[in-house]
C-alpha cells in the first residue's frame, strides 16, 4: 500500500500498524516508558509532516524504525541528565529469569541494545540492520559479538 | 533470546499514548499537497519570485554582514545538541509526556536525596558562552552549602535562554536544588535544576518565594507551608552527607604521563582532517590519520571525531588519551586538562613518548 498523502483515515492505519513496534524499539534503547512515549510521539510526527511515498509496508516499517533509533540516539546522547523510572518499574517481568535478563540487556550500551533488539526481536539481518543503523556491516557485526558475549553467562544460565 | 520476545511481546501502547499520537498529528498540517499542473506554473513563479525577495531580503544582507563563519558555524553545530549542557524538552512545562513516569517528590528528603548539589546563594549575574546559543552559565556567591562539592564560594550553573528560562535578580538569594553532570570537555560540573525548577527565592524574612513556575504535580512538597518556612531544617535534617560526590565524575588530571595511560582505555597519535568550533569550551575534531595507537582496548575503537576542548590545528600531530564512557558509550578524553599532548609541549611529548617506547 502506497501512502502518497497523509490523509487522516490512512495514518491512523499505519499508526495502528506500527505503534507497538516502534513503542518497543524505543522502549529497548531508550530504557524507560517517559522517553519511549515521546520518542514514538515524536516519529508519527515526523512521518506525517514529511508524507513520505512508502514503496511498500516493508519499506513504511524500516522508515519509521530508522526515525525511531535516530531519535532515541539523539536524546541519548546529550549530556542533560534526566532521572526516571527504569523500563522494569513501568513493566515489570513475568518470573525472575525474565527479570534478569531484561536487566542484564538494559546494562548494555544503547547501541548494543539496539543490535540485539533488531536482531533478536525484529529479525533483521546484520546488512539489514546496517542500512537501517547508518553503519558499517563489520561495526554491526562486532556490536552483535559483543553484546552477546556480554550476555553469554547470563543466557547459559537462562538456557 | 526467546524470554527477551516474550518480554516485548507485552509490551503496548496504551489507549491514552495512542490518542495523544493522533491528536499531535491531527494538530500538525500535512506538507503534502496535490500539484496539478496549472498550480505547478502557479506555484513556479511564486518560487521564483520567493527565491528572488529571499535573497534580497535575507541572504545578501547577510553575506554582506556576517563572513565570520565561526560564530555561524558554531551556532549550526549547537543545534546538533552533542554539546548543549541541557536537553531540549526536559522542561516539565514543556512537553507534558514526560510527567506521567517521572519522579514525583513529595518529601525534602526525596529531593534532597535526588541532588547533587544544595545550597543557598546570591545571584551574581549571567556569564555568556560564546557560541552557545540556547544556554548560558548562572553565577551564583553560595552563602550555604548543604550538599555538594565545592571547593569555591561560586557556582555556575546551566541555565536555559528559552521560554522555560528561570527569571533571576542580580543580588537577591536563590536556594537550589539541583542535578550535576560531568563532561571532560567543560572544566566544571554541569549544574542543573531539577526539573529545570528548583530554583527559588529566598524573602528577606529567611522564607521562601516561588516565583518560577514550580510544577505542584511533580513536586508537590515545595508548595507546603513547612517547606516553604522550615525548609533550612528539612533540608539539614535530610542531607546525609555535606560533602557529597556526585556518581560520575571527570578527573581533573593525573600527576604524569604514565598515571595517564594507566587510567585511558585508547592512547594514539593522530592528526585532524577538521576541527569545528562548537562554542568556547569545546570543539569537534575529526581524526584524519592515525599514526600509531600505544594503548587499545580490544573493546573499543578510535572514534571519527573527538570533542575536545584546547585550540588545535588541522593536519599537526597530536597525542590524545582516551577513556571509555559507559553512559556515553563512546571514548571521551581521559582527563580535563593534559589528555591531549602537542608537539609544541617538547618537554611533556618526550616524556610521553619515553612511556610509548
Amino acid at each position: 500500500m502506497a501512502y502518497d498523502s497523509c490523509r487522516p483515515e490512512e495514518f491512523e492505519e499505519l499508526v495502528i500498524k506500527h505503534e507497538n513496534r516502534l513503542y518497543r524499539t524505543a522502549l529497548a534503547i531508550a530504557g524507560n516508558r517517559a522517553d519511549a512515549e515521546d520518542i514514538v510521539q515524536e516519529a508519527f510526527l515526523r512521518a506525517y509532516e514529511k508524507s513520505p511515498c512508502f514503496e511498500s509496508e516493508e519499506h513504511a516499517k524500516a522508515w519509521l524504525i530508522r526515525v525511531t533509533i535516530n531519535l532515541c540516539y539523539s536524546h541519548l546522547r546529550s549530556p542533560w541528565r534526566r532521572k526516571t523510572t527504569t523500563l522494569l518499574d513501568s513493566y515489570p517481568a513475568s518470573d525472575p529469569k525474565q527479570d534478569e535478563l531484561i536487566k542484564e540487556v538494559m546494562k548494555l550500551p544503547y547501541k548494543y541494545r539496539t543490535v540485539i533488539h533488531l536482531f533478536y526481536y525484529e529479525g533483521y539481518s546484520i546488512k539489514e540492520i546496517s542500512e537501517l543503523n547508518g553503519q558499517r556491516e563489520s561495526t554491526i557485526r562486532s556490536q552483535l559479538t559483543r553484546a552477546r558475549q556480554k550476555l553469554k553467562v547470563l543466557l547459559e544460565d537462562l538456557s | 533470546m526467546k524470554t527477551y520476545r516474550d518480554y516485548m511481546d507485552n509490551l503496548f501502547v496504551d489507549e491514552n499514548l495512542h490518542e495523544k499520537i493522533l491528536q499531535r498529528t491531527s494538530q500538525c498540517p500535512s506538507r503534502k499537497v496535490v500539484k496539478t499542473n496549472a498550480s505547478r506554473k502557479h506555484l513556479s513563479l511564486v518560487a521564483s519570485a520567493a527565491v528572488i525577495l529571499i535573497f534580497f531580503t535575507v541572504i545578501y544582507p547577510l553575506i554582506n554582514i556576517d563572513k565570520t563563519s565561526p560564530k555561524e558555524n558554531a551556532i549550526i553545530s549547537d543545534t546538533k545538541g552533542e554539546s548543549t549542557p541541557f536537553q531540549e524538552g526536559e522542561a516539565i512545562n514543556g512537553d507534558q509526556s514526560y510527567i506521567k513516569n517521572a519522579p514525583v517528590f513529595h518529601t525534602v528528603k526525596q529531593l534532597s536525596d535526588a541532588s547533587d548539589y544544595i545550597f543557598r546563594g546570591v545571584f551574581s549575574g549571567i556569564e555568556k558562552v560564546d557560541g552557545a546559543t540556547t544556554w548560558q552559565l548562572q553565577m551564583f556567591r553560595v552563602n550555604h552549602l548543604y550538599k555538594g562539592l565545592s571547593e569555591e564560594k561560586e557556582i555556575r550553573m546551566v541555565g536555559r535562554t528559552d521560554a522555560d528560562a528561570h527569571t533571576l535578580k542580580t543580588g537577591s538569594e536563590y536556594l537550589v536544588f539541583a542535578t550535576a553532570y560531568e563532561l571532560p570537555v567543560y572544566p566544571w560540573p554541569l549544574i542543573n535544576p531539577i526539573y529545570n525548577q528548583t530554583v527559588f527565592e529566598v524573602k528577606a524574612d529567611g522564607g521562601i518565594q516561588l516565583t518560577n513556575k514550580v510544577d505542584k504535580k511533580m513536586i508537590p512538597v515545595v508548595h507546603s507551608e513547612d517547606f516553604l518556612h522550615n525548609y533550612d531544617r528539612e533540608i539539614t535534617d535530610s542531607v546525609v552527607s555535606v560533602l557529597h560526590q556526585p556518581a560520575y565524575s571527570v578527573p581533573t588530571s593525573y600527576s604524569d604521563a604514565a598515571e595517564m595511560l594507566a587510567n585511558s582505555d585508547l592512547a594514539a597519535r593522530v592528526t585532524f582532517s577538521e576541527i569545528e568550533y562548537i562554542n568556547e569550551y569545546v570543539s569537534i575534531g575529526k581524526v584524519e590519520r592515525i599514526q600509531a595507537e600505544y594503548k587499545s582496548d580490544p573493546q573499543v575503537a578510535l572514534p571519527v571525531t573527538i570533542a575536545i576542548n584546547e585550540e588545535l590545528k588541522t593536519g599537526q600531530e597530536y597525542l590524545v588519551f582516551l577513556r571509555y564512557d559507559s553512559e556515553r558509550d563512546g571514548l571521551v578524553l581521559a582527563a580535563r586538562t593534559g589528555a591531549i599532548v602537542s608537539p609544541t609541549h617538547s618537554e611533556k611529548w618526550d616524556e610521553v613518548f619515553a612511556l610509548f617506547h
